[in-house]
């Protein structure tokens, strides 16, 4: 049984990684780079959901990595390895310092706090003009670059997207599984009792959101260099809701929930290009049905099928 | 044991909601090998005072020290990293875990509680290899063995509260802040949770502080003492003198209790 696990999970890995040099579609290389990119930055949310603090300003933190690792390379020049590294770093640092303020702040309270800093950020980049280049951002951000060979070509970012999204993957398992998941768990019901026990609940929650700024700082890196250009509307609350989105429909409980969620819902807005304007309609939909009949997510409903519960 | 030194120590603690004074300028101090009651009748402020020992609402004035050390604004879990861990009125566990689970997340918490501890890879591995262990000894102690693999969530209240002083106990205390141990339980489960108190005390070398409704209980297992009424203290002393004080009788008696019946 163990060996069949290993060996699917082999067999997945190295198919995750070799398709998009056999199926040459540009389009869907396209489709499963998002797919990793938004997976990334559903697992950051997930981070949020799992302490019971919502954030809408994950859209936001996303663009700070984007202009982050934009700036560095084209004002100040440096080459996009510190620029990416600085788009996690920046992200993370952000939220190190607004977390204290906004993490106090419980329920809808925070979430609207969030939505405020996400729109400071955005009127910021609108604004200041001279640095963030207004409301048509910024172009031709150099593309990501290591040990100096410039990444071009599709499949190659769908690689980094692929090794970004399995990296949180695992990080947040890994996470999850210590006694610091088993801290994060008690955060969103049991808070008064872990901190009656000695747990310091702020400094964890706080840890927790600079983690995920940095998950999303480091997304937003990416994009600017996928793209190769970064403007404000990218990355208003939307995104954040898109995030949450995933999260409901593929289940917070586990990160492979947030994978397969950005899985379904990542391609159908590229898929059907038609029925764009009632992606929001569908959003909403979803989001009702799924937290009312199905709270645990698609994930959930699975593992429910298959007679396991209540595991990671 | 009057000899014995000054463990928990409040001077002039005051607290005000507004306009209103809930604790007024109250001042006590426990000693080691204790088992310190407060009583009081409804509205006294008993509650109120357990939260500004806990640092879970700070005082307006007054200092709380342990052990001659400053713990008025630490916030609960800066005070239970100085080794004072507090029990819940209510039953307060981690409902959709096995109680072992809960067991052994009190007793890491306990050692994990510093974040600058946390990140000791060392303490971290060797409080793993001793978790199992002090888990089982915990669960012989309480009593909770048979019920080990059982989700805490569906156990029965007095289980669940007994479960609540057994995670405490695991976090590794010197000082146990007990709100209300009996509420809710039937006279069986007052009864025995009496004697795991005084087990506490005995076995365990653990301090005690509760604060009870349950004068009966109160007059059997405490060392000393304090009735709180509208805020104040109106005595502090050993059971005997308590249940003959005039003044004592006299606020019971305003809340139509009599001492002699519960």
């Amino acid at each position: 049984m163990n060996t069949w696990k290993i060996l699917a999970g082999l067999v997945l890995a190295v198919g995750l990684v070799v398709w998009p040099f056999v199926i040459e579609n540009r389009f869907l290389i396209h489709i499963g780079t998002m797919v990793c990119m938004y997976a990334l930055l559903a697992l950051s949310m997930n981070l949020m959901l799992r302490i019971g603090q919502l954030s809408l300003a994950h859209g936001a933190l996303m663009g700070i990595g984007a202009y982050t690792s934009a700036l560095v390379m084209m004002s100040l020049g440096f080459p996009f390895v510190v620029g990416f590294l600085l788009s996690g770093i920046v992200g993370g640092l952000v939220s190190l310092i607004i977390g204290p303020i906004l993490l106090r702040i419980r329920g809808v309270y925070f979430v609207l706090l969030t939505f405020a800093f996400g729109e400071i950020v955005l009127l910021t980049f609108i604004e200041w003009v001279d640095v963030f280049g207004g409301v048509n951002g910024i172009f031709g951000v150099p593309r990501a670059q290591i040990f100096g060979y410039v990444i071009k070509d599709r499949s190659l970012s769908y690689l980094m997207a692929l090794a970004m999204a399995a990296g949180g993957f695992f990080l947040l398992r890994a996470l999850y599984r210590s006694e610091f998941g088993a801290i994060m768990e008690t955060l969103e019901d049991d808070e008064e009792l872990a901190r009656s026990l000695g747990v310091n609940a702020m400094s964890y929650r706080l840890a927790v959101f600079v983690l995920s700024g940095a998950m999303a700082g480091f997304a937003g890196g990416f994009y600017a260099s996928y793209f190769t250009f970064v403007s404000p509307g990218e990355f208003n609350f939307w995104t954040a809701v898109n995030l949450i989105v995933i999260n409901v429909l593929g289940g917070i409980a586990s990160p492979v929930g947030v994978i397969l969620g950005a899985l379904i819902l990542v391609p159908l807005p590229e898929l059907f290009r038609d029925a764009v304007q009632y992606q929001v309609l569908f959003y909403g939909l979803a989001l009702i049905v799924f937290l009312k009949f199905m709270p645990d997510g698609l994930y959930g409903l699975i593992r429910k099928m298959r007679g396991k519960r209540n595991d990671r | 044991m009057t000899d014995n030194p000054i463990m928990l120590e409040l001077s002039g603690v005051t607290k005000q909601f507004g306009g209103l004074t809930a604790i007024g300028d109250v001042s006590f101090s426990t000693r080691k090998g204790e088992i310190f009651g407060i009583i009081g009748p409804n509205g006294a402020g008993k509650s109120t005072l357990f939260n500004l020992i806990t640092g879970t609402y700070p005082a307006s004035k007054g200092d709380i020290t342990y052990k001659g050390e400053n713990i008025t604004k630490l916030g609960p879990e800066g005070v239970a990293a100085k080794g004072i861990v507090r029990t819940f009125q209510s039953a307060t566990v981690f409902g959709n875990k096995s109680l072992q689970e809960n067991i052994r997340l009190g007793y890491l918490f306990g050692q994990l509680s510093v974040p600058r501890r946390f990140a000791d890879r060392s303490l971290l591995s060797s409080a793993r290899a001793t978790a199992e262990t002090v888990t089982d000894d915990v669960l012989a102690f309480c009593g909770l063995a048979d019920d080990r693999e059982r989700i805490a969530g569906e156990l029965a209240y007095g289980v669940q509260k007994t479960l609540g002083v057994a995670m405490a106990i695991a976090a590794g205390p010197t000082q146990m802040l007990m709100d209300e141990p009996a509420a809710g339980l039937n006279p069986v489960e007052t009864q025995e949770m009496g004697e795991l108190i005084r087990r506490i005390r005995a076995e365990r070398g653990i301090d005690v502080v509760l604060v009870e409704h349950d004068v009966g209980m109160v007059t059997r297992i405490c060392d000393r003492i304090l009735v709180l009424d509208r805020g104040q203290v109106l005595a502090i002393d050993v059971p005997e003198a308590i249940q003959k004080h005039p003044d004592v009788i006299e606020a019971y008696l305003g809340a139509d209790i009599d001492l002699h019946q519960v």
